[in-house]
Order: C-alpha cells, then sequence, then structure tokens
C-alpha cells in the first residue's frame, strides 16, 4: 500500500471560503485542502516508477496544476499551532476499477486497488479542544455526517 | 393573473438560472425581488411572501454544492421566514443550499452515483411522478417530463423517517425502476419537502418546463401544433409557479 498525497499548485479556492466561513470560529488559523490517493498491489511499489506515473501521465493527477508528495505534506505541521488532519470517506463505496485498468495497461507500475480521499489540514490555536474542533470546524462545515466518515487526527 | 404577491429570488455569487426563475414566475403573475446575498437588507428580505433559490453553482460549489451558501447571513433569515411557514423553493443548487441548511433537515446531496460507479454532472430529460403534497404540488398527481443538470444530486438522508418525497424518478408510464434513476438517489428521490409542506426542495428544473416551446422534440412531438395556436402555451411545469400564485393570493385574501 502506497500513499500519495496531492494538494493545488494554485490558490486553493475551497480551503479560502471555507476559512472564511468558518472565520468567526475561536482558534481556527488556518486550513488546507488535499486528496489522498492509496494504491495497493501485490509487491512493494518502486517509489520512482509511481513518480514517473503522476509526472509523465495525467490518469491520477494533472501534473500542471497538482502538486504531489508520497510522505505527509509540511504544511499538516506546525511550530506554534496544534495541527489536525481530516480524512474524509464516502461513506457509499466509490469503485477504481476502470482507473486501475488505464494504469496497469500504461506498464508503468501495477496495481490491485485504489480509493481517493479528501483531507484537510487544520492548524488551531494551542489549547483548544478537539471536541471543539469537531463541534465548531469539522461537522458545521468540513464534513457532512449523512453521507461522509471521517478520522481526525492530532499531528505532531 | 391571479395575484402580484411578491417571490424574492435569492442570489448566491455563481446563481446562473435567476432569469429563467423571473420569467416563469412573472408569467404566473407573480411580482419579483432580486434578493442579493451580498446586498439585500432585512427589510427588502422581509417584504416578500415567498422566497425562490434558483439554480447554478454558488460560491463554485466550494467545499461541497451549496456549503458555502448556507453558512451566510440570508440563509439565517430564511430559516425565520421557514418558521413562519413561508413558502420557499429551492432549485438544483437552491436545493442543495436547502438541505445544507437544515431548512431541509437530515438530507445531503451527494455526488451522483449508481451502484460503485460515480456518473459525473448529468444534463438531460428525466420523467417525475409528482405527489401533491406541498403548496406547489397541490393537484398535481401525475407524471411529467423535466431536465435535470448537476454533478451532485443524489439524496441520501440520515434516516428512511427523514424522506418526504415529493418527486420521485421513472419511467414515462410512472414506474420507479433502477434504470429511471439517473443519480443513484435514495428511493428514486427528485424532490423533498419539510414536515410542514411549504418547502420545496427540488434537482430537476421547473423553470425550464414552464412553456411548451421549452420542451425538446422528442419529448413533446405535438409541439409544432400547439405553438401554432399559441407560441405562450403554458408547459408541464407552469402550474407549479401557478399554485404559488393562487397559494400567496389566498393567503393574501385570509389575511386581509
Amino acid at each position: 500500500m502506497l500513499k500519495i498525497y496531492t494538494w493545488p499548485k494554485n490558490t486553493d479556492l475551497h480551503a479560502i471560503s471555507a476559512f472564511a466561513a468558518l472565520k468567526n470560529q475561536p482558534g481556527l488559523k488556518a486550513l488546507y485542502r488535499f486528496g489522498i490517493i492509496t494504491l495497493h498491489a501485490e509487491k512493494p511499489l518502486d517509489t520512482q516508477n509511481v513518480i514517473q506515473l503522476l509526472t509523465d501521465y495525467d490518469c491520477l493527477i494533472n501534473p500542471n496544476n497538482t502538486a504531489f508528495s508520497l510522505t505527509e505534506p509540511e504544511f499538516l505541521e506546525h511550530p506554534s499551532y496544534d495541527s489536525y488532519c481530516l480524512n474524509i470517506t464516502d461513506k457509499t463505496p466509490v469503485s477504481y476499477a476502470d482507473r486501475v485498468a488505464i494504469i496497469n495497461q500504461l506498464g508503468v507500475i501495477h496495481i490491485t486497488d485504489m480509493q481517493h480521499n479528501h483531507a484537510w489540514g487544520i492548524h488551531m490555536q494551542a489549547g483548544i479542544h478537539e471536541s471543539d474542533v469537531v463541534d465548531t470546524i469539522v461537522e458545521p462545515l468540513l464534513v457532512n455526517t449523512i453521507g461522509e466518515t471521517y478520522t481526525l487526527t492530532r499531528g505532531r | 393573473m391571479l395575484s402580484m404577491a411578491t417571490v424574492g429570488i435569492i442570489l448566491f455569487p455563481g446563481t446562473n438560472c435567476e432569469r429563467e426563475t423571473h420569467a416563469a414566475l412573472t408569467f404566473a403573475g407573480l411580482s419579483t425581488r432580486w434578493l442579493p446575498a451580498w446586498s439585500c437588507d432585512l427589510a427588502d428580505f422581509n417584504a416578500c411572501d415567498a422566497y425562490v433559490i434558483p439554480g447554478g453553482f454558488s460560491y463554485q460549489d466550494r467545499v461541497r454544492a451549496g456549503a458555502i451558501a448556507a453558512t451566510s447571513r440570508i440563509v439565517d433569515w430564511l430559516r425565520a421566514a421557514n418558521d413562519h411557514q413561508k413558502p420557499i423553493l429551492g432549485i438544483c443548487n437552491g436545493c442543495q443550499i436547502l438541505a445544507q441548511s437544515g431548512i431541509i433537515p437530515n438530507t445531503m446531496l451527494a455526488a451522483n452515483q449508481t451502484g460503485t460507479q460515480t456518473t459525473g454532472f448529468i444534463c438531460e430529460w428525466v420523467y417525475v411522478s409528482v405527489s401533491s403534497n406541498t403548496v406547489f404540488t397541490q393537484g398535481i398527481e401525475t407524471v411529467l417530463p423535466i431536465p435535470i443538470n448537476h454533478g451532485e444530486g443524489r439524496f441520501l438522508f440520515k434516516t428512511p423517517a427523514d424522506a418526504i418525497p415529493v418527486m420521485q424518478y421513472c419511467e414515462p408510464d410512472g414506474t420507479q425502476t433502477d434504470a429511471s434513476n439517473p443519480n443513484g438517489s435514495t428511493q428514486n428521490i427528485a424532490a423533498v419537502t419539510n414536515a410542514a409542506g411549504n418547502v420545496l426542495a427540488m434537482m430537476p428544473h421547473p423553470e425550464r418546463g414552464y412553456l411548451t416551446r421549452q420542451l425538446p422534440h422528442h419529448i413533446a412531438p405535438n409541439q409544432g401544433t400547439i405553438l401554432k395556436q399559441n407560441p405562450q402555451a403554458p408547459g408541464p411545469w407552469h402550474v407549479l409557479f401557478h399554485n404559488l400564485a393562487t397559494q400567496l393570493t389566498h393567503s393574501s385574501v385570509t389575511h386581509a
């Protein structure tokens, strides 16, 4: 299993609008929106081949406007603020079989399955309780719990 | 002309169906007032007898469709109007905003998906069976053609009891099938109401079917004959706006 973190190279208007909508919530310092693509394979994937797939083809991301990392993006951490990673999953499962078939046809890597989740990086003023983050930031706007589930993990 | 009651048409940055909505309302004898979310004041808002949120892409569908608009001041005012049971119609993006805001409670419009396959944005004519359980649909117990135009129109509910269907996708003969459900909605639902029946949140576009001439030939093969007699012949969805006009006239007479 290998995770690819993706985010827009240009200004993320989703994050700007979400931050503006939540501007009255105490302690919120910054929001970042990104994607997590999880690749499953029978054998460990060669990271150089994955990077080639991401930079030479547009079947996973558009490399012209999307940045990527194979490790957690640096913006998830902040020296002064408490940071959280909000990972969102649709309750209704989505099949990516067609996409998997296209990737395997390219012959750069061979995968058995993949998932694509949306996620948010949240920076909070130090000392805000995690339950307040859920009550004021996460459930009012970033997640709709009728159709989505989420995990909220505290950063370093 | 039944009424000159005033319907407020609520505008957000990205609303793009306001002109057709205005045309459908005025054709039904209603007066309209633009209510831009960024500039209208409470007095202007409260002067309206009913409200419509037209279709479009408010705030570019950022975060998810309708999510940012639902946090705006004008939606707080709309909640208060709903408390007074004023008629409220949300079309397409307006429907998404009503769900996001909780005016239609415990409801979500998720990305179109049939089974495990995402379908992407859908733009086509479909058929819906209509129930007469709202002020807008009284007397309409029939199957009607209507266009849909959305990427996030799959109704989901917190519990099955939260779903109060007004329109359900179906075959032209009224049979509800998986094939006639274009976006994978729960129970084929295309439109819902609240418990009081004063709110109608619908994903299809009635303002694109209020005149016969708006219908495509494959839906109305005898269109030419009808239009020859009357170029302004009402279409199948005029009755929805006409019902609103009738309701508002009745209300003003009742309260006079």
